[in-house]
C-alpha cells in the first residue's frame, strides 16, 4: 500500500511539530525519518498510525484519506521505541493478541492462530520461546518480539519509532541487515524512525531528512549523502567542515567565489587534499595541530592560518606516513567535492 | 531492596544493639502489647465465654450490619478507584491535580466531621431532613447513614494506590493494544487490568480494613441502636461502656483476626508485586 | 543514565506532547473512555464527598458570623483545642523520633523478627480504632498491665491528657516509618562513603549526609501524624476520660454538641477544624512535591 502525506501540520504552543509536509511512499517502499530530537519525525509517525490527530493536512492510504479512521482501524503495525510488550503475557500471547481480539467473525480459530503465531516466531527466529515472558527475553529479542506481534494481524504498513534505539551497538548492527532481509521478503511498505545516519543509510531505500518540523531532503541514500540539498542535511549526514569563501574554487566554478555574498561550501573530512604548496589550485593555507590514529585512518586538526578555527581532516594512514605528515607541519587544504549551498546556486 | 551495606556506611555493634533494643521495645511496648492484652482478656475466662459473646445476638447483628456495609462501600469505592485511576493517570487534562487534591479530601477530615457532614445533609435539621421526614425515608440513624458515612471514609483508598501505578506504567501498552485492533474495552480487560490487579487488590484490602474497622463517623450517624444500627466496633464501644469487658475483648478480638488478615495480606501482595515489579 | 535518557527523541518527544494540548482542556489521546471515566469520577466525588462538606460550610455560614465566633471561642472549646492540638504534637514528635528510629533499624540492620515488626508497623492502620482504644484504656488504667507500675510512683496515664498522647503515638507510628523508610532504601551509600574518606566519623557523616536528606519526608511524616491526631477520635475517646477543660478533645466536643441539638454549636466547631484540616492537606501537599523533587534530583 502506498502512503501520501498531504499539506500536513501540527502545532504546539510557540512551536510547529510539523510544518506543511508532504512525502509520498511507494508500495513497498523502507523509508527512514532520519532527524535530530524534536524535528517532528516520531509526531509524523504517529499521526501515520493515527496515535495523534493533525491540525491541518491528510493521511492517505492508497489515495484513500484516513483522517477519520482510528488507529483501531488502520490495519498499521507499530513497532515502540520501548516495544510496549504486554508484560503479564508471554511471547506467545503477545504475538497472538491482535488475532484474537478480532471481531468474532473475523477472528481466526484457536488452530489457526496457533500456526500463525508459529509462523512468525519461526520468521523472527525465536521458536523456542514461546512461552517466555517478556522479562525473561534480551533487548534484541524483545524487539524481534514486537515486530512479529505488529506483523501479526499482516499490516498494510509496519511503522517503527527508533526500532534500534534502546539496543547495545553490537545487537543494533546484527538487527539492521536482519531487518533491511526481512523487509526483502515481506515487502510490507514501511517507515521507521531514527536519528543515527548511519541506520538510516544502511537499512532505508528512501531517505527523508527533517529538521524543525519540515522535510530538508527526500533521496537515496547516496542521494542525501553525495548531494545533500540543504547546508543542514550536509552536516547532519556525516561530518562535514565548513569552509566557506575560503575554498579554493575549481577553474570553472571561479565565479561562484568572486562574489562575497551568503554562501556556505562544505567539505566532508576525507574528501580534504592536503598540500604542502599552494598550487595553481590554491587552497587555505594551515598548520597542522594535532593528530590521532583511529583504526585505519589518521584524523588531524588543521588551525586556519586566517585565524577563522579549525579544519578536522582525516586520511588514511598509509597516506599520513607515506606523505610523511607530522604535527606543526604548515598545509594547504583544498576540496576535492566540495559542496556549496547559496544564493547563486539555487 | 536489601542492598549489602558497605562497612564504611555500618555502625558499630554497640550503637546497633542500642538502636535494635529501642526498636524492638517500643515495636513491643506500643503494638504487641495491645494486641496481646485484646487476646487474654477475650479468652481468659475460658473458651465457651468467648464463644457465647460471639454468638450474642446482638454481636450478629453488628457482625451483619457490617459486613453489609463494607459489600457496599468496598465496590463503590473500587469502581471509581479504577474509574478516577483511569482518567488522571492515562489522560492529560486540566485541573488535574485539584482533582487528585480533592480525592485526599476524606483523609484530611476527622472521622466524627465525615459523620457530622451527613447529618447537616440528612438529619433531622439538615438540609433534606424535612423532605426525608415528609417521605418517611429515614437515612441518619439508619443503614442507609452508616454505609455513606462508611463510603466517605473510604473514599480514596482504591484510587490512591492505582493512580501512581497506572501513571508509572504509561499509556504505550494501551497504545500498542489500539493499533492492534482492540476495542476500548478490550484494551483495559485485557492490558490494563492486569497490569494492576496487585495494586488494585491491595487497595481493596485497606478500603475493606478501614470499612469494617471504622469507629467515629459511623458513630455520629448511627444512633447506636441495638441489633438494628450498631456496627461490630460500635458494639465493642457499648459492651465496654457497661462494662462487659471479656464480651467487649471477644468482639474486639473478632476485628484484631480482621487486622491480623490484613496485615497478612498485605504482605503477601507486597512480595507477589516485587516479583513482578509492579505496585 | 537519566542524562542520557534526557536526550533521547522520546522524552522531548513527550514533552512537547504535554505542552501541545494548553488551550484546550484535554490532550488528545487515541485511548478510549475520557468522558466516561472522568464523568462517573466527578459526579461520585460530588455526590460522596464535595456536596455534602459544602453543605457543612453553608450550614455555619446560616448562623452568621458573631455566634460563628461565639462558638468556636467559648472557653471549654479554647480547651479543647488546646488539649487536641497539644497532645496531637507531642505524640508527632515523639512519633518523629521513633519513626526515624524504627525506619533506619529496618532498613540498615538485619535482625531475627525484623519483617515482623516491618509488617507489625502497618497495625494502627488495619487495627479499628475502637480496638485499639479499649486495649490502651486496659492497659494504661490504674490497675493495667502498664498503670499499675505507673500508679506506684503516683501518675496517672489514662484518662488523662497522658493517655491521649499515648494513643495518639499509637495510630501515629507507621506515617513517619512508611515516609521515612522508602526514602533511605533508595538512597546511595556513596554519599556516606565520601563522607568517611573526607574524615567524617559515623556520626558526623549521619548528621551532615544523611539526615538533611530525610529531612523533607521527615516533615511530611510528621505533618501526616500530626494531622491525622487532629481528627482521631475512636482510639482517644477511651482512654481520655473526657472531662471538660482537661481531657476532652475537640471531636468528642463535637459529639457531645450534637447530642445536645446544638448543631449550630457542632457544625462551627467542624467547621473551624474543617478549615485547619485543609491547611495541613495542603501543607502536606507541598511537602511530599518537595520530597518528590529532593528524591528525583538525587
Amino acid at each position: 500500500m502506498s502512503i501520501r502525506i498531504e499539506n500536513l501540520s501540527k502545532h504546539f504552543v510557540g512551536f510547529r511539530a510539523l510544518n506543511n509536509v508532504n512525502l509520498e511512499v511507494a508500495t513497498g517502499g523502507l523509508v527512514a525519518l532520519l532527524g535530530p530530537s524534536g524535528c517532528g519525525k516520531t509526531t509524523l509517525l504517529r499521526i501515520v498510525a493515527g496515535l495523534d490527530t493533525q491540525d491541518a493536512g491528510s493521511v492517505l492510504f492508497d489515495d484513500e484519506d484516513m483522517s477519520d479512521v482510528h488507529a483501531r482501524d488502520r490495519q498499521v503495525g507499530f513497532v515502540f521505541q520501548h516495544y510496549a510488550l504486554f508484560k503479564h503475557m508471554n511471547v506467545f500471547d503477545n504475538i497472538a493478541f491482535g488475532l484474537t481480539v478480532m471481531p468474532r467473525a473475523k477472528r481466526p480459530d484457536k488452530s489457526a492462530i496457533n500456526q500463525k503465531v508459529c509462523q512468525l516466531l519461526e520468521l523472527v527466529q525465536l521458536e523456542g520461546l514461546a512461552h517466555r515472558f517478556p522479562a525473561q527475553l534480551s533487548g534484541g529479542q524483545r524487539q524481534r518480539v514486537a515486530l512479529a506481534r505488529a506483523l501479526a494481524v499482516e499490516p498494510k504498513v509496519l511503522l517503527l519509532d527508533e526500532p534500534f534505539g534502546a539496543l547495545d551497538a553490537r545487537v543494533r548492527k546484527e538487527l539492521r541487515r536482519w531487518l533491511r532481509n526481512l523487509h526483502d521478503q515481506l515487502q510490507v511498505t514501511s517507515i521507521f524512525v531514527t536519528h543515527d545516519q548511519e541506520e538510516a543509510l544502511e537499512v532505508a531505500d528512501t531517505v527523508v531528512v527533517m529538521n524543525g518540523g519540515r522535510i530538508e531532503q527526500v533521496g537515496t541514500p547516496e542521494d542525501v549523502y553525495e548531494r545533500p540539498a540543504t547546508p543542514f542535511v550536509c552536516e547532519f549526514l556525516g561530518d562535514a567542515n565548513r569552509l566557506d569563501l575560503a575554498v579554493a574554487p575549481a577553474a570553472s566554478d571561479r565565479s561562484t567565489v568572486e562574489s562575497p555574498t551568503a554562501s556556505a561550501v562544505y567539505a566532508r573530512p576525507h574528501e580534504l587534499d592536503l598540500a604542502r604548496e599552494t598550487s595553481t589550485l590554491g587552497g587555505i593555507e594551515t598548520r597542522l595541530s594535532t593528530r590521532r590514529r583511529v583504526g585505519s585512518v589518521v584524523r588531524v586538526t588543521l588551525e586556519r592560518a586566517d585565524g577563522q578555527g579549525v579544519i578536522d581532516a582525516e586520511l588514511t594512514h598509509e597516506r599520513f606516513v607515506s606523505e610523511r605528515w607530522a604535527e606543526g607541519d604548515r598545509v594547504w587544504v583544498r576540496a576535492s567535492n566540495p559542496r556549496s549551498f547559496g544564493q547563486q546556486l539555487h | 531492596m536489601i542492598k549489602a551495606v558497605p562497612s564504611s556506611a555500618q555502625d558499630s555493634p554497640l550503637v546497633r544493639g542500642v538502636l535494635i533494643t529501642i526498636a524492638l521495645g517500643f515495636v513491643g511496648l506500643m503494638l504487641i502489647l495491645p494486641m496481646g492484652l485484646v487476646l487474654t482478656q477475650a479468652l481468659g475466662h475460658g473458651f465457651t465465654i468467648y464463644l457465647d459473646a460471639l454468638r450474642d445476638e446482638d454481636a450478629q447483628a453488628a457482625l451483619r450490619l457490617t459486613l453489609l456495609a463494607a459489600a457496599i462501600a468496598v465496590p463503590a469505592n473500587l469502581l471509581f478507584g479504577v474509574s478516577a485511576a483511569w482518567c488522571i493517570a492515562k489522560f492529560e487534562f486540566k485541573g488535574k491535580q485539584l482533582l487528585l487534591t480533592l480525592i485526599d479530601l476524606p483523609f484530611a477530615v476527622s472521622p466524627v466531621i465525615s459523620g457530622l457532614i451527613f447529618v447537616l445533609l440528612f438529619g433531622l435539621h439538615g438540609w433534606f431532613g424535612e423532605w426525608l421526614r415528609a417521605h418517611d425515608l429515614k437515612i441518619i440513624f439508619a443503614v442507609p447513614g452508616i454505609v455513606l458515612a462508611t463510603m466517605f471514609v473510604t473514599f480514596p483508598f482504591v484510587a490512591r494506590e492505582l493512580i501512581p501505578v497506572m501513571q508509572a506504567q504509561g499509556t504505550d501498552e494501551e497504545e500498542a493494544a489500539t493499533t492492534l485492533g482492540a476495542s476500548g474495552w478490550q484494551t483495559f480487560w485485557r492490558v490494563t487490568l492486569p497490569n494492576i490487579k496487585w495494586a488494585l487488590l491491595y487497595g481493596v484490602i485497606l478500603c475493606n480494613a478501614r470499612a469494617m474497622g471504622e469507629f467515629g463517623a459511623v458513630s455520629v450517624v448511627s444512633g447506636h441502636i441495638r441489633g438494628l444500627t450498631n456496627t461490630l466496633p460500635l458494639h465493642v464501644e457499648i459492651l465496654y461502656n457497661e462494662y462487659q469487658t471479656v464480651a467487649a475483648f471477644s468482639v474486639a478480638s473478632l476485628l484484631m483476626l480482621l487486622a491480623v488478615v490484613t496485615l497478612v495480606l498485605k504482605a503477601v501482595i507486597e512480595a507477589k508485586a516485587a516479583d513482578f515489579g509492579r505496585l | 543514565m537519566r542524562a542520557s535518557q534526557l536526550e533521547t527523541p522520546a522524552l522531548s518527544r513527550h514533552y512537547f506532547r504535554r505542552v501541545a494540548w494548553r488551550g484546550h482542556f484535554r490532550r488528545e489521546s487515541v485511548l478510549s473512555g475520557f468522558g466516561l471515566t472522568l464523568g462517573f469520577t466527578v459526579f461520585y466525588l460530588s455526590l460522596i464527598v464535595l456536596i455534602p462538606i459544602s453543605a457543612t460550610f453553608l450550614k455555619a455560614a446560616e448562623g452568621g458570623l458573631a455566634s460563628f465566633w461565639a462558638a468556636i471561642s467559648a472557653p471549654r472549646v479554647i480547651a479543647a483545642y488546646r488539649v487536641t492540638f497539644g497532645c496531637a504534637l507531642v505524640a508527632a514528635l515523639i512519633n518523629t523520633v521513633f519513626g526515624v528510629l524504627l525506619a533506619w533499624v529496618l532498613v540498615r540492620y538485619r535482625f531475627p523478627g525484623r519483617r515482623l515488626c516491618d509488617a507489625l508497623i502497618d497495625l494502627p492502620f488495619a487495627l479499628p480504632t475502637a480496638v485499639a482504644g479499649i486495649a490502651l484504656a486496659a492497659i494504661y488504667a490504674p490497675k493495667g498491665w502498664v498503670g499499675q507500675y505507673a500508679a506506684e510512683w503516683g501518675v496517672k496515664i489514662a484518662f488523662t491528657p497522658m493517655g491521649i498522647t499515648i494513643a495518639l503515638i499509637f495510630i501515629g507510628i507507621p506515617f513517619v516509618v512508611r515516609t521515612v523508610q522508602p526514602v533511605l532504601e533508595s538512597m546511595d551509600f556513596a554519599c556516606e562513603e565520601a563522607a568517611t574518606t573526607l574524615g567524617a566519623n559515623r556520626w558526623q557523616s549521619f548528621r551532615l549526609v544523611v539526615l538533611p536528606a530525610l529531612i523533607p519526608a521527615v516533615l511530611t511524616g510528621f505533618a501526616l501524624a500530626f494531622a491525622r491526631g487532629i481528627g482521631e477520635y475512636g482510639s482517644v475517646i477511651f482512654v481520655a476520660g473526657n472531662m471538660p477543660m482537661v481531657s476532652e478533645i475537640v471531636p468528642l466536643l463535637i459529639i457531645t454538641k450534637l447530642e445536645q441539638y446544638d448543631y449550630a454549636g457542632a457544625t462551627a466547631i467542624a467547621v473551624a477544624m474543617l478549615g485547619i484540616s485543609f491547611a495541613m492537606l495542603l501543607t502536606i501537599n507541598l511537602l511530599q512535591a518537595w520530597t518528590r523533587r529532593a528524591e528525583s534530583q538525587r
